[in-house]
């Protein structure tokens, strides 16, 4: 960890690290835990930014960022399931708003799935890649889970038509 | 409505980049102390903000001491010559230093850890050998025992008896630990004390976490493993082998029985010494530019006799770099483990003639090496994180 390497690190921390939060914000629900994600991923890329600086940060971060949400969520499901809560910071927009809290329904790892493929736009294999699954768990995790959203929130319709 | 109109969802704005860099700097220094934490939990003078009960006596350690000024502005280069140290004389190295034990520990059932430090299987003086007890040090200083009915020791296909505790057990966060058993696999929840079988078929005997939610089992001499998806107890077949890093990216290394350095990226790099014998059941240690082996055999006269020993090499080219006798020459298997690597620093736990361990930490740039505790267990998984 090179201390030369701090100005470009947090040149490039800074901006990336409002759209780094928004996707935690939707894999969590939560802007604060979405924070304490992203926060931890970007102090992990700092301590290798040595050799990350001439890759692809932004992946290695979203990867790290992803799979810290998942295995988060699987220490403290029991806690999601039976104290559900209100999302912290509601955003602008009724459809938003219905969308959001119909993903907050779905398992984490459909969930990342879901943002992963539709959100950010990864490919299949990439979204694989991300999550450490087989394309074809990311297609099942997928189906299941636009089928999960249809049932749980029917008004999505038109979103959901797209990806029949 | 998409989807892909969520990246415009509006949110207050964040700061969270800033102080990362100075958060990693910290960090990094904190992961030094915690190496001896994981290894043993003691040194008084590294000092370690937990408590630690010592025959029935509890002691506080001392809080950490302040962070000096300043810190180093740059990484040395590796050293263009490898550095073999000298086989240390860990039997004396024993006698200097102060011995641990899971003194009168309490049920995990009932008295969960907030992260465990470090699990054992501990060596009692009197009784049988404890193949399938397994002690958990939390991070308050207290032992417990893991109570998971039904554990038994696994056998490799010689008939070998091993621990039900294998070095890789405990996850990097420290609130899981993963059991190989015959035909299925127990992960134990530290944080509430509950436990879960899995049906994985097979003689398994060796496990290695590769995220939060996928455990690589493997099997003695076999050269790929399975991967657990935790959450659904589906197995599928892995091209992985025991001999795997997995890396908080998702990436991994393999250092196989051939002596090739394997990573996700596609290179492969060939080291100078082939991880032929032993450390079946464990896995290096990687950084972004070495990587440390154990059970590694070298040359060490023209009569052909070996060493087996801890070796660090760069990652990138296979280079050797260091050398740490672990054992002295002979044909038995090694009985070391590692526990953590430190920029520098490797922290490996070898066999004493009493069935224990000695904690050492081995800087192999320098080819010193430190005795931290000697942990009374036949086996010690640690928390690197």
């Amino acid at each position: 960890m090179r201390e030369s390497g701090r100005e470009s690190f947090e040149t490039w921390a800074r901006s990336r690290q409002q759209g780094l939060v928004r996707t935690a914000y939707l894999l969590t629900g939560d802007f604060h835990r979405a924070e304490d994600l992203v926060q931890d991923a970007l102090v992990k890329a700092a301590a290798r930014w040595d050799t990350l600086a001439g890759g692809h940060p932004d992946a290695w971060v979203r990867t790290v960022v992803y799979r810290d949400q998942v295995s988060w969520w699987r220490r403290h499901r029991r806690e999601v399931f039976t104290t559900p809560r209100e999302p912290t910071v509601p955003p602008a927009g009724e459809t938003a708003l219905v969308l959001r809290d119909a993903l907050l329904l779905l398992t984490a790892r459909q969930r990342a799935v879901l943002v992963l493929r539709y959100v950010e736009d990864l490919s299949l294999a990439d979204t694989a890649e991300v999550l450490g699954l087989t394309v074809g768990s990311v297609k099942k995790h997928a189906s299941v889970a636009l089928a999960r959203l249809r049932e749980i929130a029917p008004e999505l319709e038109e979103l959901l038509e797209e990806r029949r | 409505m998409r989807l892909a109109e969520l990246r415009e969802l509006p949110l207050p704005p964040t700061n969270v980049a800033e102080g990362a860099w100075a958060a990693a700097r910290r960090r990094r220094r904190r992961t030094t102390v915690a190496a001896v934490a994981v290894a043993a939990v003691l040194a008084g003078s590294a000092a370690v903000g937990v408590g630690i009960v010592r025959d029935g006596q509890h002691r506080s350690i001392p809080s950490p001491a302040p962070a000096p000024p300043s810190f180093a502005p740059t990484t040395p280069a590796l050293p263009s010559s490898p550095r073999i140290s000298p086989l240390p004389h860990y039997e004396a190295l024993a006698r200097t230093t102060t011995a641990e034990a899971a003194t009168d520990p309490s049920n995990l059932s009932s008295d969960p850890v907030r992260r465990a430090v470090m699990a054992i299987v501990p060596v009692w003086d009197d009784g049988p050998r404890p193949w399938n007890v397994v002690d958990v040090l939390g991070d308050d200083g207290r032992w417990r025992y893991v109570d998971v009915s039904g554990l038994e020791p696994t056998h490799d296909e010689a008939g070998y008896q091993f621990y039900a505790l294998v070095p890789t057990s405990l996850s990097a966060d420290g609130t899981r630990l993963v059991l190989p058993q015959p035909d299925r696999v127990v992960v134990v929840d530290l944080t509430s004390g509950e436990s879960r079988s899995y049906d994985v078929p097979g003689p398994n005997m060796g496990v290695t976490w590769q995220d939060g939610s996928h455990v690589l089992v493997t099997e003695e001499g076999r050269p790929a493993g399975k991967l657990l998806d935790l959450e659904d107890g589906s197995v599928v077949s892995s091209a992985r082998s025991a001999n795997t890093a997995f890396l908080p990216d998702g990436s991994w290394l393999t250092w196989g029985y051939s002596g090739a350095l394997t990573s996700s990226d596609g290179t492969r790099v060939t080291t100078e010494l082939p991880n032929s014998t032993g450390a079946q059941r464990t896995s290096p240690l990687v950084d972004d530019e070495v990587a440390v082996g154990l059970g590694l055999r070298r040359t060490v006269n023209d009569q052909g006799d070996s060493q087996t020993g801890a070796v660090v090499v760069d990652r990138h080219t296979g280079k050797l770099l260091g050398f740490l006798p672990t054992m002295q020459p002979g044909p038995d298997s090694d009985s070391s483990y590692l526990l953590a690597l430190d920029g520098d620093v490797v922290t490996v736990a070898v066999g004493l003639q009493n069935g224990s361990r000695i904690v050492v930490r081995w800087d192999w740039r320098t080819g010193d090496v430190t005795p931290v505790e000697v942990v009374k267990a036949g086996m010690i998984s640690g928390a690197p994180q």
